[in-house]
């Protein structure tokens, strides 16, 4: 299936949100993910899986003025 | 002698220089800095995770008696600044918000009639609205009205070092407002910082000049200083500016 990742398009397996973000090699700690436009707390991680077409932002925060 | 503290929304501030987090070479720096200079707001970013890793959690650098102020640059649009407001919330940040909506890439000025509106809206929702603007009395009337906390009119342009540019604009808001003013962008040095709260600002908001410094640790601690100079000066009220001279010693009784 299809999903968007921070604006592009990726083709990933069935999984949860969880098991993608583990597969990702980025540090899961203050990650935050908006799920279809809505944050999603780390705890729902592995309740949600993935389904075709879905947005998906993981972002963090950065050094800024 | 009575605390001479800032409020902005229910949280009291005693340092009036505020911080922020780019540009930091060595990001244990900003422990560091907040540490000396005792700055009790600090500036931090939302972006995307970099996917080839490497993304180092901001936070990890910030103590936690220090408060959070998320900005929403990379917004555009008052939609966008929404949308960013909203995640920075909602993931733990608190409900202050510094505004930045940025369309031009030049000099990086703030677009006050985006920034007005997503005021408007944020404030309703709670948030503690800050916004970055270029400094104008009318856009300041606009944002009482639509309910910000405080305003962070631009010196000169962010990074630019070039200190208060916008004097007589700045002046003319803080002598038109009530709301807390905090002078934001091109302070590129404590005698400006000093200068700011002179002029009577509120609090000045230092990232720049402070991260770019060979040492950001002692810049820090110099700014504190000179922002602690500049609002004792203000509250002890200056002696006025003469066109002539007026001898400092007694003219009678001279040998």
């Amino acid at each position: 299936m299809e999903i968007v990742i921070n604006g592009e398009k990726k083709i990933v397996d069935e999984m949860t949100i969880k098991e993608y973000v583990e597969k990702l090699k980025i540090s899961q700690t203050g990650l935050i993910v908006e799920y279809n436009y809505k944050i999603l707390k780390s705890e729902k991680w592995d309740e949600v899986e993935l389904k075709n077409n879905d947005n998906l932002e993981l972002i963090n925060l950065v050094g800024g003025g | 002698m009575k605390k001479d503290v800032l409020k902005i929304g229910e949280v009291e501030f005693e340092n009036r220089l505020f911080t922020g987090t780019g540009k930091f070479g060595d990001k244990k720096d900003i422990t560091k800095m907040l540490q000396k200079s005792e700055s009790e707001m600090i500036t931090v970013a939302l972006r995307r995770v970099d996917m080839r890793g490497g993304n180092e959690n901001i936070l990890n650098f910030i103590p936690k008696n220090v408060k959070l102020l998320p900005n929403t640059s990379g917004a555009r649009t008052a939609e966008e600044a929404i949308r960013i407001a909203r995640i920075a919330k909602e993931s733990g940040c608190g409900n202050f918000i510094k505004i930045e909506i940025i369309n031009d890439m030049k000099y990086l000025m703030p677009d006050n009639e985006e920034t007005i509106k997503a005021t408007e809206i944020l404030s309703k929702e709670g948030f503690i609205v800050l916004p970055y603007i270029v400094p104008d009395l009318i856009s300041v009337k606009k944002l009482e009205k639509a309910g910000a906390s405080a305003i962070m009119p631009l010196g000169s342009p962010i990074g630019s070092n070039k200190g208060i540019r916008s004097r007589d604009m700045i002046e003319i808001i803080i002598e038109n407002t009530k709301l807390p003013v905090i002078i934001d962008a091109g302070i590129g040095k404590p005698s400006q910082a000093a200068e700011a709260m002179e002029m009577g600002a509120d609090a000045v908001l230092v990232n720049t000049a402070i991260a770019t410094a060979e040492n950001p640790v002692q810049m820090g601690l110099a700014f504190s200083y000179a922002v602690k100079a500049g609002r004792m000066a203000y509250n002890a009220k200056m002696a006025e500016e003469n066109k002539f001279a007026s001898a400092s010693s007694p003219l009678e009784g001279i040998l």
